[in-house]
């Protein structure tokens, strides 16, 4: 498959392509070294809650890892991103400021890598329950008889 | 079952399985005519529909390739389903109809520059009768006596914010949705995910009424996973089998008496355009070239404003609201046409993938954690027909059918620019008139659900594809039974038209066929 082709693929997968449900079924061979480190700290940056359990991160980056690891054609796109944000100074990914690390991050902005991370990334942390809950998002209510007699109409600041 | 061979040349083959086909199919069976539905996705049972989004969009959407230039998105420009009951099974139900004024679109507005403004070749009055025939099949609320749906946060606040802003037609809209059980179909227990399918099936799809009442019919046979791919056609401009594909890709021909296609636009357009032949170089019915032009899916936008208290707004029917006030064609706007104000909801995931496409980093995190104080609405208005606003057959991409790829371009004429300028300053006064602390504006940022215009009816052969009745100029035994058919778009989500259309032109064929005039 060529690239184009895959990442056509990959954006118009964009709801189903990923699950914060599939990443308990734990990911392939992860990214090693500097690369995995660097890569998980993309995921958080890219919608960094700090109220959300860091375990949910790990997770898209697990299942993140495993699909690139699948993917020679990712594994080589993930490289060169990654090159990029590495060479930015001499210091390591952790010990950048927030302005540094955002600053990284919108030079490799337009690559088609990036805009994979972004999206998988997008599917993992919002399909994710642990985000629904930080973000009161109730999800499902068919097995409690639906929303018609749980908070429905329960507004209560509305002016009169 | 019913089964019917592939040479039995007296049946009416149905291309689709959603709204237009599948009503087609009931109503044409249900008179005595055997028909056969071919429908490219395969048939969920009830226990398949489940509350998750992101499974449910995996199940019901039609993922094959699809292509986007100008506004319409690059990768997914079109959000229909492949499923049996098509895009019924993923629809908000909203049914409203067409404004005598929408009917003639060319005598109202005038010489619109740079569009194809046609008026409809019928009137608001012809189509009265089956309008009310559609509302009693799908049970829409607000009419023949049925109640409308009991209001969400979501809708007291987008009514709140409206009456302040002096709007007095407000109210939880035309829905195809039972607020209490009725035709077979239970009550809306306010899931909120209609987009999903509805787990409890209190939404109208044919799915759950038209498909099982025409396979009690003893006329209907359904066959899934069957994809069309061409129209043959005989020398006496009559269509006599169509080509379709089983599951496992083998080619097989039904003979047919008569053919109604219902692809949902993208798809009736893409198989008119891949049955070309010497006769018609051009695509079949496409004497006129109008085939594949004149597409439209309304100006669609989002607003969404972060209130003072919370709303979740995930909790019940996606658009159990509507404003109408809006809808009325006055020129002092500095537009023509009109629109709708709808309630829309978004789950976490949908929100962070619209409210800023592409967004990312520390302030999207922080907006989208006011996520239980969003209320979100969508302005849903007329869009005029252009001639370059089309579905085409890429040149070289091939899909896994091996057909080409349809191609859909898409550029907003400056009267939509004007009405979607207008509509969102609207639509975010009316969030502000309640302490809105952030509006945020969704614009072309989401694939079409909507689609129109690309085989229109017309009186004149010239500039046409089909009669008042649907049926193509070109080949009298084939009928396009979809939005394909819509003249120009009006400003109401389009399914009930679709309807109440398919069901006049299954009267009509059943006539022509027990008449044997066809």
């Amino acid at each position: 498959m060529k690239r184009r082709d895959f990442l056509q693929l990959t954006v118009s997968l964009a709801f189903a392509s990923l699950g914060g449900r599939a990443a308990a079924d734990g990911g392939a061979a992860g990214i090693p070294g500097d690369n995995g480190e660097l890569l998980s700290g993309v995921v958080y940056q890219l919608f960094p809650h700090e109220r959300l359990d860091k375990d949910v991160y790990e997770q898209v980056t697990e299942q993140l890892s495993g699909k690139i690891g699948q993917s020679a054609e990712l594994t080589a796109m993930m490289d060169d991103a990654l090159d990029v944000l590495a060479g930015n100074g001499n210091e390591r990914w952790p010990e950048l400021t927030q302005q540094q690390k955002t600053a990284s991050l919108e030079k490799i902005q337009q690559t088609p890598f990036f805009r994979f991370v972004l999206n998988e990334t997008l599917g993992g942390i919002y399909q994710h329950p642990r985000t629904w809950e930080l973000l009161g998002f109730e999800g499902s209510s068919l097995e409690f008889g639906g929303y018609i007699n749980r908070g429905l109409d329960d507004i209560d600041w509305l002016p009169e | 079952m019913t089964q019917f061979s592939l040479n039995d040349g007296s049946v009416v083959v149905v291309i689709g399985s959603g709204a237009g086909g599948g009503t087609v199919a009931d109503v044409l069976s249900n008179n005595g005519v055997g028909v056969v539905c071919l429908e490219a996705g395969g048939r969920l049972d009830p226990a398949d529909i489940v509350t998750n989004e992101a499974e449910m969009f995996g199940k019901l959407t039609w993922l094959d390739e699809r292509q986007g230039s100008g506004i319409a998105p690059p990768p997914f420009p079109v959000w229909n389903c492949k499923t049996v009951g098509g895009t019924t099974v993923h629809w908000t139900a909203t049914s409203v109809r067409l404004s005598e004024h929408e009917f003639h679109a060319r005598s109202y507005y005038g010489d619109m520059a740079g569009t194809t403004l046609a008026d409809w070749p019928l009137k608001l009055a012809d189509l009265e009768p089956w309008y009310s025939v559609a509302e009693d099949r799908l049970g829409v609320t607000g009419t023949h006596g049925i109640e409308r749906l009991p209001a969400s946060n979501n809708f007291l606040v987008f009514e709140a914010g409206a009456k302040r802003c002096g709007y007095k037609e407000i109210n939880t809209g035309n829905l195809a949705i039972n607020p209490a059980p009725r035709d077979g179909r239970g009550s809306c227990l306010q899931l909120g995910f209609c987009t999903s399918g509805c787990a409890v099936g209190a939404k109208w799809s044919t799915l759950h009424t038209d498909i099982p009442s025409a396979e009690q019919s003893g006329h209907f046979e359904l066959r899934t996973e069957a994809m069309a791919v061409k129209l043959n056609h005989d020398n006496n401009g009559r269509v006599t089998g169509v080509d379709y594909l089983d599951s496992d890709g083998k080619l097989h021909t039904q003979a047919t008496r008569a053919v109604c296609v219902a692809g949902n636009t993208v798809e009736t357009t893409r198989l008119l355009l891949n049955s070309r032949s010497g006769q018609f170089p051009d695509g079949l019915a496409n004497r006129s070239g109008q085939v594949g032009r004149n597409y439209m899916r309304h100006v669609m936008a989002g607003v969404v404003g972060v209130m003072p208290g919370q709303v979740n707004l995930y909790r019940g029917a996606h658009q159990a609201g509507i404003i109408y006030d809006e809808r009325h064609h006055d020129e002092a706007r500095g537009f023509s046409g009109g629109f709708l104000f709808e309630t829309v909801n978004f789950t976490p995931e949908s929100m962070a993938r619209f409210l800023r496409p592409g967004g990312w980093g520390k302030e999207y995190a922080k907006l989208l954690e006011q996520y239980e104080r969003m209320a979100a609405m969508l302005i849903v208005g007329e869009d005029p027909p252009m001639a370059g606003n089309s579905i085409s057959l890429h040149p070289t991409r091939k899909d896994r059918y091996g057909l080409p790829v349809p191609v859909i371009h898409y550029e907003h004429h400056n009267n939509s620019k004007k009405m979607l300028r207008y509509g969102l300053d609207r639509g975010r006064r009316i969030y502000e008139a309640l302490g809105a602390e952030q509006v945020v504006e969704m614009v072309d940022v989401f694939p079409a659900t909507h689609n129109m215009g690309t085989a229109r009816m017309g009186n004149d052969p010239a500039t046409s594809v089909c009669n008042q009745w649907g049926q193509t100029h070109d080949l009298d035994n084939l009928f396009i039974s979809d939005g394909s058919l819509f003249p120009t778009s009006g400003c109401a989500n389009p399914t009930l038209t679709i309807i109440a259309l398919a069901l006049r032109q299954a009267e009509y064929l059943t006539e022509l066929i027990q008449s044997n005039s066809l």
